[in-house]
């Protein structure tokens, strides 16, 4: 079968400041097609689609649609030229109701006059949504009253009402449940069916695997390689990404799910607001202490209020060596405890601050010579951390905002790591990082781990906390709802079924 | 491939380097303008600019701007917008000629300033640290009452200082000794201590530094401390200079302030890039400016119309106004 050619890329460029998103990228997606793209963090995926989406524009390079020269100046104007994206974020507009929503910019249809027949707009919105096969959503309600992944749906059946030709999906399927991703996937499949095409980013790999036809391998900023359906193997993809072997070893290699005697933290009866209710544990040293749950089981108050950014309604965190009760952030950190939040660039980093002054921030005391802080050692601390961490920058003087994900995250552990932090309280602390940064992390995680330090990650990763924690306290609606042992046997599916 | 790859990365390293040099270019305007202008003046006076007793004025003009602008420098640097300080300087200097009178003390009238200022500053501190009212208000509420208070404090529109505390304080060899010592003295604190570095990782992100263990409440404060004591300081000499206190006394003193720590380059949003060079070349280019233009016999009005284009076109090459403009959205 000859394939038609639908949108071609040539020689795109793309900078900001001094980072090169993309290098002379060229792509061509063909008709009845789905491409998955993929590649680390900052290897341009993102950059590509939202240029070919309208959002931004290139640097360089042209852009071919149907055959036509294709340069959209809006999202507007690519929509009507017949390209959708569906982004990562939530892109509905709060306060308004769901045919409102979906109708948004073509109210017109419905219109007599200067007003809007709303039952006919409701209507029309039931059979769209339907069409895609989203039920159990009454056009009429609010929008802020659905969750996130009703709300995702709601921008889909928006996006497809204007039946695209090219359909942009970025990163979508990440925060949707198996039934949000089936519809995903159905349209899709309909999509290809119809002889359209669907340009479709993830970093979830079975799922590319599994979906696309032809899967594309970004790395910082160029196309290194598109993969047929028959070559689409894990490892292969993954050597590609990082652009060297990955080891075996991802986490740790050992079962040996020990740990110290010693008790590091113990938490009573801790009740943060609604989310967390008369909740206690022990942190031990030499342990890694696992916490996972959905998003609102009040896994994350738990790590706040452990360190002291929340307040506890009741109970109470006791840092056992020297017995105090951790009340504040300060007393936190008096007690070589560290925290690493899930929200990095609003709470754990100084963005606009240099490298060396986010490493130095909670170790001054220890810099000074005569009263003041020393040049000269703050300088040597900052270089030892940097290179501990193996933070990959221009110089130590270098703004964060400037670094990728990963070497961000590498800043906030050189800081903790830097102070001689022995209660590590970890946030989601692979979250937005790249495989080969990850790698590093988990590694680094392993060390701390036998150097006797009390570890405890809370994430929504299950792989992650199944390949790293000696315990792992499943939450629920602010509850514990069970406790799992290190083990090889221990598998996803039977954390999933504690969680919901 | 490999040429390629090489001929990109010279780009790269091109664009990186073209950045430097803007960044580069902007920090040192506010240098290169002061000196620009000075030059300017002395050949545009023929000289005149730069006799001894134009320079005692300079000092006696900027002095009061100086310090005051010096110490706004660690509130603004944890992002605080503070409008109280003409009025806190207003109050002082009433209030130090109050007990002058009364006394015949110097040490006394000096005291009392400092106290006053220090007091005030610090209620402003408190209001928005412990009661969660942003500092542009509770400094307003502040300023507002110190109003009210001066006007009730005098019965008569204005009154002197005595006239041998006036002689003992007011000579130029005075003020460049303390204009010294605060610079180097905010230097190193600014700098090379706590209250100077967590200031401004306050206003680069408060939340990042509570995370890190820094006490935001307590080093806010002592910003408002080392604050109020300079401007105790200054408002002390201004009204030895101007020997007469009143309720305009220092009025709009905090914007001359505001202005000059952008003129010197530095967001008010305050942050990691907040520097204590600023509030000095930005209250010395502000009255050289008025200075010369005065002196090449400029009429009043039009200084302030210059004052104002060059403010501007400040604002304009300094500041990304894109990301991170200097004032406040």
């Amino acid at each position: 079968m000859e394939k038609e050619l639908l949108l071609q890329v040539k020689g795109m460029n793309k900078s900001f400041g001094p980072t090169r998103a993309l290098k002379n990228v060229d792509l061509s997606v063909y008709r009845g097609e789905v491409r998955g793209l993929i590649g680390e963090n900052g290897s341009g995926k993102s950059t590509v689609s939202s240029i070919v989406a309208g959002i931004q524009n290139a640097d360089s390079g042209e852009m071919i649609f149907k055959g036509q020269p294709y340069q959209p100046a809006t999202m507007l104007d690519a929509m009507q030229h017949g390209i959708g994206m569906i982004v990562q974020e939530a892109g509905t507009v709060l306060n308004i109701t769901v045919a409102e929503n979906i109708f948004i910019g073509k109210e017109k249809r419905f219109s007599k006059g200067p007003f809007v027949n709303r039952k006919a707009m409701e209507m029309a919105a039931k059979q769209a949504m339907e069409a895609l096969g989203v039920s159990g959503i009454d056009p009429a309600m609010p929008i802020n009253k659905l969750n996130f992944e009703a709300r995702k749906l709601i921008e889909i059946v928006r996006v497809m009402l204007d039946e695209p030709e090219l359909l942009i999906v970025d990163e979508t399927t990440t925060a949707l449940s198996q039934h949000g991703r089936d519809i995903i996937y159905s349209l899709m499949k309909k999509l290809r069916e119809e002889g359209k095409a669907v340009l479709f980013i993830s970093h979830d790999l079975d799922e590319l695997i599994e979906t696309c036809d032809v899967l594309t391998v970004l790395r910082d900023g160029d196309i290194i390689r598109s993969l047929e359906k028959s070559e689409m193997e894990h490892d292969l993809i993954k050597e590609l990404m990082v652009g060297r072997k990955i080891e075996g070893d991802y986490y740790r290699s050992d079962f040996d799910g020990s740990f110290g005697e010693e008790v590091a933290v113990r938490v009573e009866n801790l009740t943060v607001g609604h989310e967390l209710e008369n909740f206690s544990l022990e942190l031990h040293r030499g342990e890694i202490l696992g916490v996972g749950g959905l998003s609102g089981s009040g896994m994350h108050e738990l790590g706040r209020a452990m360190f002291g950014v929340d307040r506890a309604l009741t109970g109470s965190v006791t840092v056992c060596r020297s017995g105090d009760v951790i009340k504040n952030p300060v007393m936190a950190v008096q007690n070589s405890m560290g925290y690493v939040s899930k929200n990095r660039d609003t709470e754990a980093l100084i963005l606009h601050a240099s490298i060396k002054d986010n490493t130095l921030l909670p170790s001054y005391d220890r810099l000074k010579v005569a009263g003041l802080i020393s040049k000269r050692k703050a300088d040597k601390f900052a270089d030892e951390q940097i290179q501990n961490m193996k933070v990959k920058c221009v110089s130590k003087n270098q703004e964060v905002q400037f670094l990728s994900g990963g070497n961000k995250q590498k800043v906030v552990f050189a800081k903790w790591i830097g102070t001689g932090a022995d209660i590590l309280i970890l946030d989601s602390p692979t979250r937005g990082i790249d495989i080969g940064v990850k790698t590093a992390m988990y590694q680094l995680i392993t060390r701390l781990k036998r150097e006797g330090k009390a570890i405890l990650m809370i994430s929504e990763e299950l792989p992650e906390l199944i390949g790293m924690c000696d315990r792992i306290m499943i939450l629920k609606d602010g509850h514990l709802a069970r406790e799992f042992q290190r083990s090889p046997e221990l598998s996803e599916q039977m954390i999933i079924k504690e969680m919901i | 491939m490999g040429t390629k790859t090489k001929a990109l990365n010279a780009e790269s390293a091109q664009v990186e380097a073209k950045a430097q040099i803007g960044k580069i270019a902007r920090v040192a305007l506010p240098y290169a303008g002061l000196v620009i202008a000075v030059i300017f003046f002395s050949i545009a006076t023929k000289g005149s600019f730069l006799q001894l007793d134009n320079l005692t004025t300079l000092i006696n003009q900027s002095f009061t701007l100086i310090l005051a602008a010096l110490g706004a420098t660690f509130i603004y640097a944890h992002g605080s917008l503070d409008v109280s300080l003409g009025s806190i300087c207003m109050m002082s200097c009433i209030s130090s000629v109050l007990a002058a009178v009364a006394t015949q003390s110097g040490v006394v009238a000096f005291l009392v300033c400092l106290g006053v200022s220090l007091l005030c500053s610090l209620i402003v501190a408190l209001i928005s640290c412990k009661l969660g009212v942003v500092a542009f208000v509770s400094s307003l509420c502040v300023s507002f009452i110190c109003q009210g208070l001066a006007g009730e404090m005098l019965d008569t529109g204005e009154i002197v200082m005595p006239t041998h505390i006036i002689e003992a304080v007011d000579r130029p060899a005075v003020k460049v000794i303390v204009i010294v010592a605060a610079i180097v003295i905010c230097y190193v604190l600014f700098e090379r201590t706590k209250i100077g570095v967590y200031n401004k990782a306050i206003g680069g992100n408060a939340a990042a530094a509570e995370q890190s263990g820094v006490n935001v409440h307590k080093y806010k404060i002592l910003a408002y401390v080392i604050s109020g004591v300079l401007l105790g300081v200054s408002s002390f000499f201004l009204i030895c200079r101007i020997s007469a206190a009143s309720t305009t006394t220092g009025s709009g003193l905090h914007m001359d302030v505001m202005l000059a720590v952008i003129l010197g380059g530095m967001s008010i949003r305050g942050g990691p890039k907040s520097n204590i060079a600023a509030p000095v070349i930005g209250s010395l280019t502000t009255y050289v400016l008025s200075n010369g233009l005065t002196l090449m016999r400029v009429d009043a009005y039009y200084v302030q119309f210059i004052q104002g284009i060059i403010f501007l076109l400040i604002i304009f090459c300094v500041f990304d106004k894109k990301k991170h403009g200097a004032l406040p959205n």
